[in-house]
């Protein structure tokens, strides 16, 4: 395979042999293209462009540095694990159009990273909501139908404010150029920044990800919570590293899910409040803006992916295997999933940034960062934002699905390539965390850090081991909230409960309205026929069959007044 | 950590409301024996654990000599009071934030 094909292009090649295959011919397929363009990705050079000229515009469809090539071998590992992790899907699970689905969107997203102009990206933005709506809607429920239209909607809207801005900026600067853009105060660079903020999850616009994510199926929320927000990251770091408003954006990202995260049942939609805090780092690290924290936030992207997809693969099993995935219908899993149960502790160990674990060696550099930069205050709820990662997704997850009250619930461990991928999938986690050099090489900045001193293991460690010991004393002391079947209300609400009242109040409003002025028209109206009536009607004057000879006569009347009046 | 251990039990298991269960999976026979982390004495020696971690992680930052950027690292044990204190914080704020956003579970849907 040449190198200089863009991977978007194997990967749509790809979807297309997926749908027309079936059986282990399409397994093979579906292992073999992330390896096969994994291999072609490792001959890409940064410089590699492929331009198009048309329309007035150079078109950049295909641009290599070393940023996008991180991210792309980022999505191509995350493709070949979530295909691993979905390869026992059978055909009334919707398996041929989950495959496709899979496949198109992580070609999306490789496109999206490797675009080198703002119409491309917008091509690829949309293409991810597009095809990743399927995986919501391949659950089959009322919820997941609804949740996915919610969803397609607002990533829509997202990619119409990107091409907004993108032609508004053309426009202005003359260059459609996917690169830096800051906010310079144009109006143009705020609506790319809202575009990918949509993506992102910024605070009051992160609606869609705890609403559609846990609708999805087993297998396809892992893909969903590999690509989407991670390409908004992506952009992020491209067009507006630096910006000081994304670190305080990034800071309110990391604190509020984690309250949600405490109180919420569903424990998917803990792992995408959990997204949201892991992502506020990542954007907190953005705005810092220095080469530190820009390789903090892509760093702790690449780890993100990783164990985000192997507490959902996890999370996944147990849905798949028992049905359930409410902390209230399970517990004492390990009896019958102790292998899923390690695994899950693994990523919880992971996304906790427990020493040799990834997340120590990626997110400790944006703390890091943060700290050089002078932003001692910040660092604070930073600080705070990391034992709470450790209560939600460290300790509840694995505790409530796995150890807990026994439900009773009594199952196997899932089909072994669900075992395979999350196995895989720990063992990278590990491996970062043990080896960063490795990634640490692979990152848009030269590395002059390194995460582990006595100070830093000591101190992390001790954060961590005392958070434990606190959940320990609240389960014990009984001031642990139960988890409860309830739904709690967040930014949603303005769209899924106040946005209709609304509208039926204002339709209610207007149509009495619109009936008073109705009436008070008819009203009008039919007076008005009562007048003309009287004239007009069977017995008024004016209705009278008048003889040809008596017109003549007033049209005589008529031409005698007319020269009258003009002479 | 569950009943038979003598913690207080923290889920409602058995849920009449909750959904179907899969195929895949069926509910426990009586005759069972106990799991694991159902014998007390597992569950004690686990924490025995954490408190030894405890205790040493606090010796260490008296012993230890670690550099602090921030001003309030220099605080003595530091990190094990922000981290205990800021889950314990956590939590009681997410109880008041349950009082504020729970609704009924069906609560989009019934509108």
């Amino acid at each position: 395979m040449p190198a200089e094909v863009p991977p978007f292009a194997v990967f749509f090649v790809g979807a297309l042999l997926v749908a027309l295959t079936r059986g282990h011919l399409r397994r093979l397929i579906l292992l073999l293209v992330p390896v096969l363009g994994g291999l072609a990705l490792l001959g890409l050079e940064p410089g590699t462009t492929l331009e198009i000229r048309t329309l007035g515009y150079t078109l950049v469809p295909f641009r290599v540095d070393r940023l996008s090539l991180l991210f792309g071998y980022l999505f191509h590992l995350a493709t070949f694990l979530g295909n691993l992790y979905a390869l026992h899907l059978e055909d009334d699970e919707h398996a041929g159009l989950q495959h496709t689905a899979a496949m198109l969107y992580a070609g999306s997203a490789l496109g999206a990273v490797f675009a080198g102009d703002l119409i491309s990206l917008f091509v690829f933005w949309e293409l991810l909501a597009l095809t990743s709506v399927f995986l919501v809607w391949a659950s089959h429920t009322e919820k997941a139908l609804r949740a996915g239209i919610r969803y397609l909607v607002i990533h829509v809207l997202s990619g119409v404010l990107l091409l907004s801005g993108a032609l508004m900026r053309a426009h202005q600067t003359g260059s459609i150029e996917f690169g830096a853009i800051g906010l310079d105060g144009s109006v143009a660079a705020w609506l790319i920044l809202i575009a990918f903020g949509i993506k992102a999850g910024f605070p009051l616009l992160h609606g869609w990800l705890t609403d559609a994510y846990p609708e999805g199926t087993p297998t396809g929320t892992v893909f969903l919570s590999a690509f989407t927000t991670k390409v908004a990251v992506f952009a992020l770091a491209r067009s507006f590293a630096g910006t000081e408003l994304l670190v305080y954006v990034g800071v309110v990202m990391t604190c509020f899910p984690i309250f949600y995260a405490v109180i919420e049942n569903d424990l998917r939609r803990v792992l995408s409040y959990s997204m949201i805090n892991q992502i506020g780092f990542m954007v907190t690290g953005i705005g810092i803006g220095t080469a530190l924290a820009v390789n903090g936030a892509v760093a702790h992207a690449f780890a993100d992916v990783l164990f985000k997809g192997l507490l959902f693969m996890s999370t996944g099993a147990v849905l798949y295997m028992t049905g359930r995935i409410k902390g209230s219908d399970l517990g004492g899993l390990y009896k019958t999933m102790p292998v899923t149960a390690t695994l899950c502790i693994v990523g919880a160990a992971s996304i906790s940034a427990f020493p040799l674990f990834s997340a120590f060696v990626t997110k400790s550099m944006i703390m890091s960062a943060a700290l050089h930069e002078g932003y001692y205050w910040l660092w604070l709820p930073l600080l705070f934002a990391s034992a709470g990662v450790l209560e939600h997704a460290g300790i509840k997850i694995p505790y409530f699905a796995f150890f807990g009250h026994d439900s009773g619930i009594r199952t196997q461990e899932p089909p072994r390539n669900m075992l395979l991928a999350m196995a895989l999938a720990a063992v990278v986690c590990v491996g970062i965390g043990t080896f960063p050099t490795v990634l640490y090489s692979l990152l848009p900045y030269a590395v002059d850090y390194w995460p582990y001193d006595v100070s830093h293991v000591l101190t992390q460690t001790q954060l961590l081991v005392f958070g434990i010991l606190a959940v320990y004393v609240l389960i014990r002391t009984g001031i642990y909230p139960p988890e409860l079947r309830a739904t709690n209300i967040d930014a949603e609400w303005s769209y899924r409960w106040l946005g209709p009242r609304v509208v039926h109040a204002v339709g209610g409003a207007v149509a009495r309205i619109d009936g008073a002025v109705r009436s008070a028209t008819m009203g009008l109206v039919s007076s008005l026929l009562g007048v003309a009536a009287r004239g007009h009607g069977q017995k008024g004057p004016l209705a009278r069959t008048w003889p040809t000879g008596s017109m003549v006569l007033w049209v005589a009347v008529l031409l005698g007044v007319s020269l009258i009046l003009y002479l | 950590m569950s009943h038979e251990t003598g913690h207080p039990p923290l889920l409602r298991g058995g849920d009449p409301e909750a959904p179907p269960l899969s195929h895949r999976a069926r509910m426990k026979d009586s005759d069972e024996p106990p799991g694991m982390w159902d014998k007390t004495e597992n569950t004690r020696r686990l924490f025995r654990v954490l408190y030894a971690a405890c205790a040493i992680l606090v010796i260490l930052d008296l012993v230890v000599h670690r550099h602090a950027e921030h001003p309030w690292e220099h605080v003595v044990e530091f990190y094990p009071l922000y981290g205990f204190l800021g889950i314990v914080i956590l939590v009681i704020a997410a109880k008041g934030l349950r009082r504020l956003a729970m609704r009924p579970e069906d609560y989009y849907d019934a509108g």
